[in-house]
């Protein structure tokens, strides 16, 4: 009788342990790509990006235009890769206000790295525009316009 | 053991009631001076040399606009792309708690004279939202800039073709007094060393109360 019972809690941690584990499985695998790239994309934003953009996406005065709730970056996700390897010059508007300083160019961020910092700013604060692939980098990068 | 007990209380407050005072960097010298046959010595301070540069609004600026202020001093470029921006937003809390006091005035000296002219330093100053009466972008001859810089506030500023943006220099902030003795120095990157700043700008301050 008492090794029945124990054989019957046995198969019941079992069941437990088992659903335990493959919740996670279960998750949507584009959400966990997702996570990671915010992860990544944040750390990365942190050694290339904050010093102007800030820690908030909340830009400097109108010297470095904001990332959060920025019109300009939500209607330009096509060019984001081509911004990010390449710099930018020249005046840009960014919710009402010119800005016109220069962005220094990252040669060296390879195409992932592009498309994590990408999904970061995409989705950070209270912007959110969702995941962007590497294809989608690999799609822009292609129709790069040079200046 | 009463009475004992409220005198080292009463010590101990004492002692730290002593006005705290910053140390005055810089070397120093030394002037011996005999009078009436008593030896006395007078220590020399090192001091900011006279300058003359162009601040943003294309008026000439010497330590005379100076006097009577304490004030900040950084070396930075425009177009510095690493870590002038978290110097300026760094700078910019100090001008938000002392813009308004006559006795308090921030110094930003552009290191790159051929690209910062009077007109850019201008747009910067607009861009960055300060009021110019008490933050002023200087501007002028290279060589005097980093004369000033090496020679002057003892940091480091000069052309560097390994330095993002081809310009090195110092990420200090730079407390000079009244007297223009360097009282302190500060990593201009780092908030809690700008919160250290501030506390000491105020004993700064303090020390020419009633003075």
């Amino acid at each position: 009788m008492v090794l029945r019972r124990f054989y019957l809690f046995l198969l019941l941690s079992a069941t437990v342990l088992i659903i335990a584990i493959s919740i996670p499985s279960c998750q949507d695998q584009k959400e966990i790509k997702f996570r990671k790239y915010m992860s990544i994309g944040k750390q990365i934003y942190i050694q290339r990006c904050q010093h102007c953009h800030g820690e908030n996406g909340q830009g400097l005065g109108k010297l470095y235009p904001p990332l959060d709730s920025s019109d300009y970056l939500l209607e330009n996700r096509d060019i984001l890769a081509c911004i990010i390897r390449n710099g930018q010059a020249g005046e840009i508007n960014v919710n009402g206000i010119t800005y016109n300083q220069v962005m220094p160019a990252n040669p060296d961020l390879i195409e992932d790295e592009i498309a994590q910092i990408c999904t970061y700013i995409l989705n950070a604060w209270s912007n959110e525009a969702g995941l962007l692939e590497k294809e989608e980098v690999l799609e822009s990068l292609g129709n790069c316009q040079t200046n | 053991m009463k009475r004992f007990l409220s005198l080292s209380l009463l010590f101990i407050a004492m002692a730290c009631h002593q006005e705290k005072r910053l140390p005055i960097m810089g070397p120093r010298q030394y002037d011996v001076k005999i009078v009436n046959g008593e030896e006395h010595t007078d220590t020399i301070y090192t001091t900011i040399p006279d300058f003359e540069f162009i601040n943003q609004d294309g008026n000439s600026f010497t330590p005379e606009d100076l006097r009577g202020k304490i004030y900040v001093a950084d070396f930075f470029f425009t177009t510095c792309p690493s870590i002038c921006p978290i110097m300026k937003t760094q700078m910019l809390r100090i001008h938000e708690k002392y813009k308004g006091n006559e006795e308090v005035h921030i110094v930003s000296h552009s290191i790159d004279p051929t690209h910062d002219t009077v007109e850019v330093l201008r747009d910067y100053a607009d861009r960055l939202e300060i009021n110019t009466n008490y933050w002023t972008f200087l501007t002028g001859d290279m060589d005097s800039i980093f004369n000033v810089a090496q020679k002057g506030y003892l940091v480091s500023a000069k052309p560097d073709s390994l330095a993002p943006g081809g310009l090195l220099h110092s990420g200090a902030f730079i407390l000079v007094d009244k007297e223009k003795r360097i009282r302190g120095y500060y990593d201009g990157t780092i908030e809690k060393d700008v919160d250290q700043l501030m506390k000491d700008m105020d004993i700064l301050l303090s020390e020419y109360d009633g003075a």
